[in-house]
């Protein structure tokens, strides 16, 4: 079974949750899919057993090259720029290529009437993966500069044991990466704070899934603080409320030393594997 | 020799500069030797269509371009088509070849670029 921890808003505790279900639980994987930010690691403390690099593929043009410029015609992201040969000014033809634009499709190098693209490999980030205790876990790096996380994102999802129970920590918003996030998971716990910005963006969150055909329920984080309205809102909508956090010091200090609430509270050891009873009900009678 | 303007409409002359290079709605296109004045819809990518806007430049014939500033890729883009470009200008099209022609634009370098372009 496959859950993934997604919220809207950034800051709401999906790491939270993510590393904290993780450790209540037997027989699990977690991954880290929030690439351009992960912080899974800073809890877990892992030994890395093994790092992959994530390549994408982009073009090279070749001497037979003729400026005919199909292939910045073809390419949407622009990564392609070709200078036709101009005797007027001595400009001889060029073709620039911006890697950072590039997608890696590989459409450029099929289009090209004469051949004369090849693609090489540039590295956009890593997959670390390590064994922490009974959780076997991996997480993504996409390298400071880099715009593009969906390849990361991908690579990490690679590592997806159908045997285990997956844990997805997915990063914050409605996006691309999002979306590649939380494809193909059985659910998807959103994490909010009660206050009108989590309302917000979780309202957003909920209409992405509900797209997706991907059933989901909220983690209320720091309840106390706020309003009633995502109550109100989750009321309405017939979104169930798998549990709430209450905002509170003992937690927020364990956090912030690093130190998974969960293997220190035992009453919270059991929320969250109570927490993934309620997810496994809901997503099979879903 | 030709000089291009990225502007905000049609009104040739009289148009005022688009502070923006890549979005500008049209580009005005002076030809010096002739005073012939043309106006060009900016159909590149930022406006749903396909190409750099350099591209579709470059396709004119243009020798010089006047902005008021633009990204360090377009800067790349312009060097190797052979044409020179200038930033710093404000006003109308008419004001600017009279601020250009007497050099007190600047040529663009990968220094003044924008720097919110370097993405």
């Amino acid at each position: 079974m496959i859950i993934s921890i997604a919220s809207g808003k950034g800051g709401t505790g999906k790491t939270t949750v993510a590393v904290n279900l993780a450790c209540s639980l037997e027989n699990v994987q977690l991954l880290d899919c929030d690439v351009e930010n992960p912080n899974d690691h800073l809890f877990l403390d892992p030994e890395v057993r093994e790092t992959k690099p994530v390549n994408l593929k982009v073009p090279k043009i070749d001497k037979k090259c003729d400026y005919c410029g199909k292939c910045s015609e073809f390419c949407e992201f622009n990564a392609l720029f070709v200078v036709k040969p101009n005797p007027k000014n001595r400009i001889p033809g060029n073709v620039l290529t911006f890697p950072e634009l590039c997608h890696g499709c590989g459409g450029c190098s099929i289009v090209c009437p004469r051949n004369a693209i090849v693609e090489e490999d540039r590295q956009i980030g890593v997959v670390n993966s390590a064994m922490v205790g009974e959780i076997e876990f991996a997480w993504g790096e996409l390298y400071v500069g880099e715009p593009l996380a969906v390849p990361v994102i991908r690579a990490v999802k690679d590592e997806i044991n159908g045997e285990k129970t997956v844990i997805i920590d997915s990063p914050p918003g409605t996006s691309c990466p999002v979306i590649n996030s939380v494809y193909g998971s059985d659910y998807c716990v959103l994490v909010t704070e009660p206050t009108p910005f989590g309302l917000y963006d979780l309202k957003l969150a909920i209409e992405t899934l509900r797209e997706l055909k991907i059933p989901s329920g909220v983690v209320v984080n720091k309840k106390g603080i706020g309003d009633e309205k995502v109550y109100e809102y989750c009321k309405k909508e017939k979104i169930e409320i798998l549990l709430e956090i209450p905002f509170d010091r003992k937690i927020a200090e364990l956090y912030s030393s690093g130190v998974l609430f969960a293997t220190q509270m035992t009453e919270w050891k059991r929320n969250f594997s109570d927490l993934f009873g309620v997810i496994r009900e809901s997503a099979q009678n879903a | 020799m030709k000089i291009c303007v990225p502007t905000m409409g049609d009104r040739g002359l009289d148009e005022m500069v688009s502070a923006h290079f890549g979005r500008a709605p049209t580009f005005t296109i002076i030809d010096m030797a002739t005073n012939e004045v043309r106006v060009l819809r900016n159909e590149s990518e930022h406006f749903g269509g396909a190409g750099h806007p350099p591209e579709l430049l470059a396709n004119t014939g243009a020798d010089v371009l006047v902005c008021s500033g633009l990204g360090p890729r377009a800067i790349t883009m312009f060097e190797h088509s052979g044409i020179e470009v200038y930033v710093g200008a404000s006003g109308t099209v008419n004001e600017i070849i009279k601020a250009f022609q007497k050099g007190m634009l600047q040529e663009a370098t990968n220094e003044n670029a924008c720097k919110e372009h370097r993405h």
